[in-house]
């Protein structure tokens, strides 16, 4: 398989922990989750623009955890809130629910209520913003009973934020916010991502100039990042498998850069 | 794989556009450059030409006080020139000296074809200089030697004689070259008797006083010379009556 190939993939948009890169941002905001989570909280929201790290963070923090505490981690919403029920009634009382039946709300929040003190169950929301008002309703009831911590991850988009916001205003004791990483970070982020798969001299020869590009490109959006590194790989794979190639692989190719951000709609020609 | 010839298409054109301003600029400069050169290249011929021109015939122009007068509403700008330096402020006669120059002989050489310019390039006393050199000349010797002591304030003559500086009127330099052989001042006299006929070599009052001079000096041989030329140009009776009366005189001596 063309080494190319398997550069690109490095790229490819994962949660995986394994696939964790130590960043000092990132573990500022793990730090800040940590200790959120740790206080009697009720509501945590964690919020930020897509691509900047929320679920990787939200990921990083279930799998540390998931030995020493109750913790949870929904991903993606179901769109029933029959499912969500379900899922949350089996991981509350540790029963599965019978089949052909409906969670009824009113006795899972005297359950919630009667479990107060003796358990602490942290629920890990990713992807909030796709739940409906009377669904988040249902999960400030719940979180009320003091028996349940939720946090909620929101995609900020240039006005949502503030719709999020408003809508915990009241129930909301901590706001993390997660944004784009610098420049520096950018490298170090792409230095890292190779360097764990060894690819020390295809690290190498990215330099600053390219880390300039590529930033003027993704902004140090985790994703937008993601997006360019997989398309200039796979520019590369295409030119590497063409029958007289003339790949230079002392130099990373600034062209390849820029034909990904063609590819990619960051450049109107 | 999407279509990656159209990818490459687009980069080239992507770097095209990129390199738009850039090559607008470098036109830009090169045309100023260019632009720059040549005038430069055309101003320095002209000046070349100019001071060619202005260094044989004209002095440079003497700093002149500029003062603006307002006359029935209109500006004007009147030049106004400056004062020469201090002569002599005695209220002596004029004295003109009678000193005789050295003459050279092997001044008759014809093979020039303006022997009236020749003989002048050749006369060890009048360098071929510029008429501002000779007035600046003269008025050194007027420090030194005090050969003559002019009346300031009341000489038609030096009025004149400032006002060439900027008039620059051949017919100013006549006027001088006149007075000063009628003061009997050869010397000055055969110099204005030059400049005017530098200014105007029809003038046959120029060639006349310059001969005249020369031989008042006597410098015989080079007045015939320069009446010799001069006839060679004209059929002046006069140029022949003294060229007559000089070669007598040359014979006689
Ligand atoms: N600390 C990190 N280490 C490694 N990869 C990360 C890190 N943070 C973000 N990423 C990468 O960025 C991508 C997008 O992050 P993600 O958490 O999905 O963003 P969000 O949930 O905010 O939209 C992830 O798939 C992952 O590849
Ligand atoms: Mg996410």
């Amino acid at each position: 398989m063309s080494s190319y190939k398997l550069l690109k993939n490095i790229f490819v948009d994962t949660i995986d922990v394994d696939e964790y890169i130590e960043l000092e941002s990132a573990l500022y905001s793990y730090n800040t989750l940590f200790d959120s989570i740790s206080r009697p909280l009720k509501m945590i929201l964690l919020f930020g623009r897509p691509g900047t790290g929320k679920s990787v963070l939200l990921n990083q923090i279930y799998q540390n955890l998931k030995y020493q505490r109750e913790i949870h981690y929904f991903d993606a919403p179901s769109i029933e809130p029959r499912e969500f029920f379900r899922k949350f009634f089996k991981l509350v009382t540790l029963k599965e629910l019978p089949k052909n039946t409906e969670v009824n709300f009113t006795t899972l929040i005297d359950y919630c209520k009667s479990i107060r003190g003796k358990r602490e169950i942290t629920i890990l929301l990713d992807e909030a913003q796709m739940y409906d008002e009377q669904m988040l309703e249902k999960i400030r009831v719940l979180s009320d009973t003091g028996a349940i911590k939720f946090v909620i991850s929101i995609h900020k988009t240039q006005n949502e934020d503030l719709i999020a916001k408003e809508h915990f205003q009241t129930r909301i004791w901590e706001t993390i916010e997660l944004r784009n990483i610098s420049k520096e970070e950018l490298k170090t982020y792409i230095h890292k991502k190779l360097l764990k798969r060894n690819y020390f001299d295809i690290a190498d020869t990215i330099k600053e100039k390219h880390i300039h590009l590529i930033y003027s490109f993704t902004k140090g959006n985790f994703r937008e990042c993601n997006k360019v590194m997989f398309k200039i790989f796979e520019i590369y794979e295409y030119y590497e498998a063409q029958p007289n190639s003339k790949i230079d692989t002392k130099k990373f190719s600034t062209k390849f850069i820029e034909m990904a951000a063609i590819r990619l709609g960051y450049i109107n020609v | 794989m999407y279509d990656m010839k159209e990818l490459e298409k687009k980069w080239f054109k992507y770097k095209l556009k990129q390199s738009i301003p850039w090559f607008i600029l470098v036109i830009a400069v090169a045309l100023m450059i260019l632009y720059y050169n040549n005038r430069v290249k055309v101003n320095t011929l002209l000046v070349d030409y100019y001071n060619q021109i202005s260094e044989k015939y004209f002095p440079k122009k003497i700093e002149t006080n500029t003062t603006i007068v307002t006359l029935d509403n209109r500006t004007q700008v009147v030049e106004v020139p400056l004062p020469l330096p201090d002569i002599n402020e005695s209220e002596d006669e004029l004295n003109v000296s009678d000193e005789i120059f050295d003459t050279n002989d092997t001044l008759y050489e014809t093979n020039s074809s303006n022997p009236f310019f020749s003989s002048i390039k050749d006369a060890p006393e009048v360098d071929k200089k510029t008429p501002e050199e000779i007035l600046e000349d003269e008025i050194e010797k007027r420090h030194e030697k005090k050969y003559i002591h002019i009346k300031k304030s009341s000489d038609a003559y030096q009025e004149v004689e400032q006002r060439f500086v900027t008039s620059q009127d051949p017919e100013d330099a006549l006027f001088l070259a006149r007075i000063y052989y009628e003061k009997k001042n050869y010397k000055k006299a055969e110099e204005w008797a030059f400049i005017a006929n530098e200014l105007n070599d029809e003038s046959e009052e120029s060639w006349l006083i310059y001969a005249k001079a020369k031989a008042a000096r006597g410098e015989y041989l080079k007045a015939i010379h320069i009446l010799d030329s001069y006839l060679q140009k004209t059929n002046s009776l006069g140029a022949r009556k003294l060229l007559e009366e000089y070669k007598a005189k040359l014979s006689k001596k």
